[in-house]
């Protein structure tokens, strides 16, 4: 199977900048590009049958009706959900964690009782839970990390007493941490955590695009992730649930669309997914998700978790010899995914991405929607270079130069706090 | 093009203003939660207290912020309390040269901020 440099002439945007020499692109993290058959898909629903789904009196609603609901089985296959009717489409993984924590957490969870996250949640992870924590008087736990490993630290022996004695009734926490590229056994946490009666929500956005996820395997009972970030539109997200959670699960936005029956004082709501789904939904960005959902089935998601190591074991040991570079999270591109975080002591990482960005090369700066994990690793902020299935070894060796070149021109003197340089004032 | 010119990297590399003033007629410090940047301003007057006879910035930073500070510390020298309050952000990116990125904009003008707060203090 191709990847890298083989397969960027499926993504028109490498085309835009063909001979540029300024398109290195490294934060698929942050948003993947976009292949042709993606784009095809959105440009043929509003040129060929831009008609509204499920209240179709006409063949070019059905149609719609059938692309857009085609899309759930996919999405379905991809995970290896039993059922698509499980699927649910939300605009990201932010709002399937908004939604979670208004309906089945706000409904099921009771004050003074617990939610068990992780330090190195996504602020999408993160912040629904703190408002729900807030609003109803729960309190929230977290699993700590190492922060020279980048791994959980708990313990398999007495994680079901703790979580028995803490009253936890939902874990949510990532499959992959969008920083440290960590990779978490989300299998041996769930296991432990249904023996004590806790619900699994896993936080997938970015695992999805990288890893063959099995949800069934994984032992999850939510699955959230973003259509943006593997090759598809944005504006669409799932959340994935068990059907028989979903059934009891409280509706979050109402109106249109997700009612069964309607009087003037109340009304009556269909069956999941759709009670799930008010509005006109995002037709296009799902029929388009699809088509990213088959481009990367076609791919193999095994070959794709294979191109990335490859790249990003080459990476590891192209820019280790940069001076002063320091990788965030797990040694190991078995224990890792998608993600290469570093610092450059004395370089400040704004100053790494504006001069990446003058070679062409894109890479996020900052704390990556994660600032209580870089407060734990005590650094304001990180440099993240991430991959997906264009990106190529020629990508790696231009980072690697630039990186070299930044060095040398920042890093002589690293600016610190200073108080030799005293000025006496005569006021 | 490029925000990183010679002078620049000069100034972060090696600032002329870098330092601390006792007993200062008016200090400012300002933090960019974001990025970790912080920045304290010391203002001297000369003996007349009619205009700023010395600045000096300390802290950490990006290249821009701290070549940003060292910029605005020459740039106030002499100048009355009057000028300072008229001294405006454009000024500063006047002096700067090169127009940053939106994202890189704030860097720029964290010394600015702690500028106009020690200018309440005059």
């Amino acid at each position: 199977m191709d990847f890298g440099k083989a397969i960027r002439k499926d993504f028109p945007i490498y085309g835009r900048y063909a001979g540029t020499g300024l398109f290195c692109y490294l934060d698929s993290a942050a948003t993947s590009l976009k292949p042709r058959v993606v784009i095809d898909a959105v440009k043929e629903y509003y040129e060929a049958y831009s008609t509204n789904v499920h209240r179709a009196a006409y063949s070019l609603a059905e149609r719609a009706t059938e692309e857009y609901e085609g899309v759930r089985a996919m999405v379905a296959q991809l995970i290896h959900a039993p059922r698509a009717d499980e699927i649910i489409f939300t605009r990201n993984t932010t709002e399937s964690f908004n939604m979670l924590a208004r309906t089945y957490a706000e409904h099921f969870i009771k004050t003074g009782e617990g939610i068990l996250l992780t330090e190195m949640e996504h602020h999408g992870n993160l912040i629904p839970w703190q408002e729900l924590a807030r609003r109803k008087g729960i309190t929230l736990h977290f699993i700590p990390i190492d922060s020279a490993t980048g791994a959980l630290v708990w313990d398999a022996a007495t994680f079901g007493t703790f979580l028995k004695e803490r009253n936890i009734k939902l874990i949510s926490l990532t499959h992959v941490s969008n920083v440290l590229g960590t990779i978490n056994p989300i299998a041996k946490i769930a296991a432990i955590a249904h023996e004590a009666g806790v619900i699994v929500a896993v936080d997938g956005a970015q695992s999805a695009p990288h890893l063959s996820v099995n949800v069934q395997e994984l032992g999850a009972d939510f699955f959230a992730f973003s259509s943006h970030k593997m090759l598809g539109p944005t504006g669409i997200g799932i959340l994935w649930g068990r059907y028989e959670l979903l059934e009891k699960m409280p509706v979050f936005m109402v109106g249109g669309h997700m009612i069964d029956d309607v009087m003037s004082t109340r009304a009556t709501y269909r069956a999941p997914p759709l009670k799930f789904e008010a509005g006109t939904p995002n037709i296009a960005g799902t029929i388009g998700f699809g088509a990213a959902v088959k481009y990367l089935m076609d791919l193999g998601m095994d070959n794709v978790r294979d191109h990335e190591k490859m790249l990003l074991t080459a990476a590891r040991h192209r820019l280790a010899d940069i001076p002063g570079i320091s990788f965030l999270g797990p040694m190991d591109a078995e224990d890792r995914s998608g993600v290469l975080a570093f610092t450059l002591a004395g370089v400040h990482p704004h100053d790494i991405g504006s001069l990446c960005n003058e070679a062409g090369v894109m890479i996020r700066v900052g704390d990556h929607c994660a600032r209580p994990l870089h407060k734990k690793l005590g650094i304001p902020a990180s440099c993240r270079a991430s991959f997906s299935v264009y990106n190529d070894l020629d990508d790696i060796e231009l980072l690697a130069d630039v990186l070299k070149t930044v060095q040398k021109k920042l890093s002589a003197i690293p600016v610190s706090l200073s108080h030799d340089a005293v000025s006496a004032g005569n006021n | 093009m490029t925000l990183y010119r010679q002078e620049i990297i000069e100034r972060y590399r090696f600032p002329r203003y870098k330092g601390v003033i006792k007993n200062p007629h008016a200090q400012a410090e300002k933090i960019n939660s974001f990025c970790g940047d912080e920045i304290a301003l010391f203002l001297r007057l000369n003996d007349e207290k009619s205009q700023v006879a010395e600045a000096r910035f300390d802290g950490q930073g990006c290249a821009l912020m701290t070549a940003s500070a060292d910029i605005l510390c020459e740039a106030v020298q002499g100048k009355t309390s009057d000028d300072l309050r008229k001294f405006s952000a454009e000024d500063l990116l006047q002096i700067y040269g090169e127009a940053p990125s939106p994202g890189r904009l704030k860097c720029l003008l964290l010394p600015y901020e702690a500028l106009k707060s020690a200018t309440t203090l005059l």
